[in-house]
Order: C-alpha cells, then sequence, then structure tokens
C-alpha cells in the first residue's frame, strides 16, 4: 500500500503541508519563541524534511539529528508540553488538508517516536522526565 | 576539525570552527568579500574537483557553477582537506560605462554597455558583481539589475553609501567610457510567475531596481494578473522613479497599482505617499496573499519582516523571493 507521502502527492503535498504548519507554530504561542527570528527558508526545508519522513517518504534523519539538532532548544527550556504542542499544530495541518483518522495516527506515533530525541533523554523516559540529559 | 586549506600553491591550516574565508584572510590572503552572509557571492571560490566543498556552502550559486565545484568561501567549513582550483567557469566580463544620472539626491542610474562578443544573459532581476579598475579584486560589490535582457545596456541603480568604496568611485570619479569588469548572473528574485498570477512587488532603497525590472519583464510578457508595487524611504526625497511610477499606474489602471510609503512626511509630500511602515502598508493593500507571487528587495530587516508577514498573510514559502541587500563587512573588522 503506499505512503501517506504518495498518497498525499509527494513532494509538493509537503511543501503546502509545511506553508499550512509553518503559519501554525508562528502563530501559536505555546511555541512561537522557538521558530522566531529563524531563517525562514531554512527553517522551512528542515519542516520540509521533517515532514516527509513523518508522511513515510525518502529521508535521510537519524535519532542523533533530531537529537542534536535541537539541542540548543532543550537548552532554552523546550519541554514535553512545547512536543505536544507541534504534534497539535502536526494534527490540525493534516486535517486541513483531509487527512483521515488512521493516517493521522501514524504520523503521531511517528512523532511519539522521536519524542525522547529531541528532548534529549534516554529513550523511552516517562512523559516529564527531564529533557538534557541525554542518552 | 582542522582542515588544511591549499591555495595558490601554499597551504593554510584552518582553526577552530572558523570559514574558509576566515582562515586565508587570517594569513594575509587576499580573497573578495563583501556581505559576509552568503548573499552577496563576491567570495566565491571554485574546489578542486577532488575535493568538493560542502553543499552548505554551495546555497544559492546556480547549477552549473555548483557542478563545477563553485562554493561561497564565507559559508564553507570544509570538513577535510580542501584544495582551491582555478576560476575558469565564471569568467569576468567587460563593460565600459555608457551613463551616469542623478535618479535622486542619493541614488544614481549607472547604465554599462558590455563589450564582450557573446550577449550577456540574465533574467530580470538578478544580480551581478561589479569590480573597478581603480581597486580590483579587492573591492567586488553586488548590484541588482534594473534593465531587461532584451536590452542592449545594463543598468544598476547605485546608492551613495557613506564609507562605501564602490559607490564612492562611481559618484566621484567613474566617467562616460570607463572601463568596469562584471560577473554572474545570480539571484531567485526574476520574473516567474504564470500570466494571469497576481504579483507584489516590496522594496526599500535601490531594492527598487531588481523590482522595476521584474515589473518591466512583467508588462512586455503581457502579464494580465494584477501587480502591486510598494517603495518603501525613510522619506520622500529617498524615493525615486516616483513620476515613472506614478505614469504607469495611471496608464494601466486596475493592472498596475503604485504605492510609495515613507517613514516621515519630508517636504513635498505627494498626496498618493502612504505614511507609515511598509509592512502595514503591505497588509492594508494585500490582506491576502495566497496565490500570489511576492518579490522582496532592499533592507535585510524589513525584508526579513515582510517574508514574515507575506507567508502568515497566505503567500507560499516557494512563491515568497527575497533579495536583501546585506551591506559590506569591512575586512579589518575580523
Amino acid at each position: 500500500m503506499a505512503t501517506l507521502f504518495e498518497r498525499l502527492g509527494g513532494k509538493d503535498a509537503v511543501e503546502s503541508a509545511v506553508d499550512i504548519f509553518y503559519r501554525k507554530v508562528l502563530m501559536d504561542d505555546r511555541i512561537s519563541e522557538f521558530f522566531e527570528d529563524v531563517d525562514m527558508e531554512r527553517q522551512a526545508a528542515k519542516q520540509k524534511a521533517f515532514l516527509t519522513m513523518a508522511f513515510g517518504g525518502p529521508h535521510n534523519y537519524t535519532g542523533m539529528d533530531m537529537r542534536t539538532g535541537h539541542k540548543h532548544l532543550v537548552a532554552r527550556g523546550m519541554n514535553d508540553d512545547h512536543v505536544d504542542a507541534v504534534v497539535e499544530d502536526i494534527v490540525a495541518t493534516l486535517k486541513e488538508l483531509g487527512v483521515g483518522k488512521e493516517d493521522i495516527d501514524s504520523v503521531v506515533a511517528i512523532c511519539e517516536s522521536v519524542r525522547d530525541d529531541v528532548l534529549d533523554r534516554p529513550k523511552g523516559s516517562p512523559r516529564g522526565t527531564a529533557p538534557g540529559s541525554g542518552e | 576539525m582542522a582542515a588544511t586549506i591549499t591555495y595558490e600553491g601554499r597551504t593554510y591550516p584552518s582553526e577552530g570552527n572558523e570559514t574558509v574565508l576566515d582562515t586565508l584572510l587570517r594569513h594575509g590572503q587576499p580573497v573578495p568579500s563583501s556581505c559576509r552572509a552568503g548573499a552577496c557571492q563576491a567570495c566565491m571560490l571554485k574546489a578542486a574537483p577532488h575535493t568538493p566543498p560542502p553543499p552548505a556552502s554551495q546555497v544559492g550559486l546556480r547549477e552549473g557553477l555548483k557542478r563545477a565545484g563553485y562554493f561561497l568561501s564565507c559559508q564553507c567549513k570544509p570538513e577535510s582537506d580542501l584544495e582551491i582550483a582555478e576560476d575558469t567557469d565564471n569568467p569576468w566580463h567587460e563593460a565600459v560605462v555608457e551613463r551616469l544620472q542623478s535618479l535622486s539626491g542619493n541614488v544614481m542610474k549607472v547604465t554599462l554597455r558590455p563589450t564582450g562578443e557573446a550577449a550577456f544573459k540574465y533574467e530580470a532581476g538578478q544580480y551581478i558583481q561589479l569590480m573597478n579598475p581603480a581597486d580590483g579584486l579587492e573591492v567586488i560589490r553586488s548590484y541588482s539589475l534594473a534593465s531587461l535582457p532584451a536590452d542592449d545596456l545594463l543598468e544598476l541603480h547605485i546608492r551613495n553609501t557613506p564609507g562605501g568604496r564602490m559607490s564612492a568611485w562611481l559618484f566621484e570619479h567613474a566617467a562616460v567610457s570607463d572601463h568596469v569588469s562584471f560577473r554572474g548572473p545570480a539571484g531567485e528574485c526574476y520574473y516567474m510567475a504564470q500570466g494571469d498570477q497576481p504579483i507584489l512587488l516590496a522594496g526599500t532603497g535601490t531594492g527598487l531596481a531588481p523590482l522595476w525590472g521584474i515589473l518591466q519583464e512583467a508588462l512586455s510578457r503581457g502579464h494580465t494578473g494584477p501587480i502591486v508595487l510598494m517603495h518603501g524611504g525613510r522619506n520622500p526625497a529617498g524615493l525615486y522613479l516616483v513620476e515613472e511610477l506614478r505614469a504607469l499606474a495611471a496608464q494601466r489602471g486596475e493592472l498596475f497599482r503604485y504605492v510609495p510609503v515613507c517613514l516621515e512626511t519630508g517636504d513635498k509630500p505627494g498626496k498618493d505617499i502612504v505614511i507609515g511602515g511598509i509592512d502595514e502598508a503591505m497588509l492594508r493593500h494585500c490582506p491576502k496573499l495566497a496565490g500570489w507571487k511576492v518579490y522582496l528587495c532592499g533592507d535585510p530587516n524589513i525584508v526579513k519582516l515582510l517574508r514574515k508577514k507575506a507567508f502568515l498573510a497566505g503567500a507560499g514559502m516557494k512563491d515568497i523571493h527575497a533579495d536583501a541587500f546585506i551591506p559590506t563587512v569591512a575586512a579589518s573588522s575580523i
């Protein structure tokens, strides 16, 4: 069965998804500070890569990339609540794109699978474990 | 990781996390540079085939140059030894100064006549790097083209930048029939809209140059979608081509709208001049930008602000093309 990435429409669909998602995070007061003041083109490229992976498309991300890539945000206090907000915005984006519940659940599962990498703590940590404690 | 840079037969060890540009300058090896931010391409060098540059240092280069191993030395942090090869694929072209004309108190139109055999190919709105005989490779500056590829002549709008070496030469010493060299083109700000797509052109100061080029190109290609051009200056004296743009708007009616915007009223405000920030003016005139092509040129902070606001107003990320005019970082300040 084709991946969500393929069924949504590949790269072009991801670009539209990034436009919708990026607008949501910029306007989401819970997390916008982590996205402010960043080079927008570079940020959009990272989101494109992440959403491609989350939709089951071709990507080069490793857990280590997610870990090192977010360390500076962990240092600024990023925690489980912020990750929740991002996942919420991804879900809202998918709903806007007309994606069905089953696919949304798969994407959420992929996001959850990198939560501990993003928050730089041991894999399988209970929710609320201090970010930044390393692997 | 410390890598060794080889340049013209000499080796230069890098230190810490410095860029190739920093390494070479630190050792007293002159390399042209201007913005130090990966935008102007003055610091472009070519890597030898056996030491390809990291792709991150090739962002913004046209495909042919990327394949040939060119990279921006101010953006290049080599992971392994890098050998610089002779610059054979990005040649300098020759031109003569055809005309120097004042457009406002501190903006001059510089018209160049290329003297090479083959016509210089570019898209309206792209930029070139300019070198003058007085300073040679020490002073390379990037300027956006305001002319159209169909023209024989290249047109630049130059601001008399305080302390600017190239603008000082142009304003104080340059004369008609002087020789200059240029290379390029580069830049992503050029007409690429669908014929009926609405276009927003917004810029400050001499950011008007590429926007003027894109506007003329769109009109010459029979663009049918509405075009809005917003030009911002501190006060009306900081604007230019005002009469030409007013005339064009009167002539084109609904197809083209010209919105001059100033922070201050100054001496002779026209009644069409909007007073306020260009970002607010943009959202008042174009509250919904979904489906629009947006071109932003000029002051880097304003370009960044307009990009974000245009995006939030619905313009797609890939439909926003920006050319930030980043000022030169003096070599002595490293």
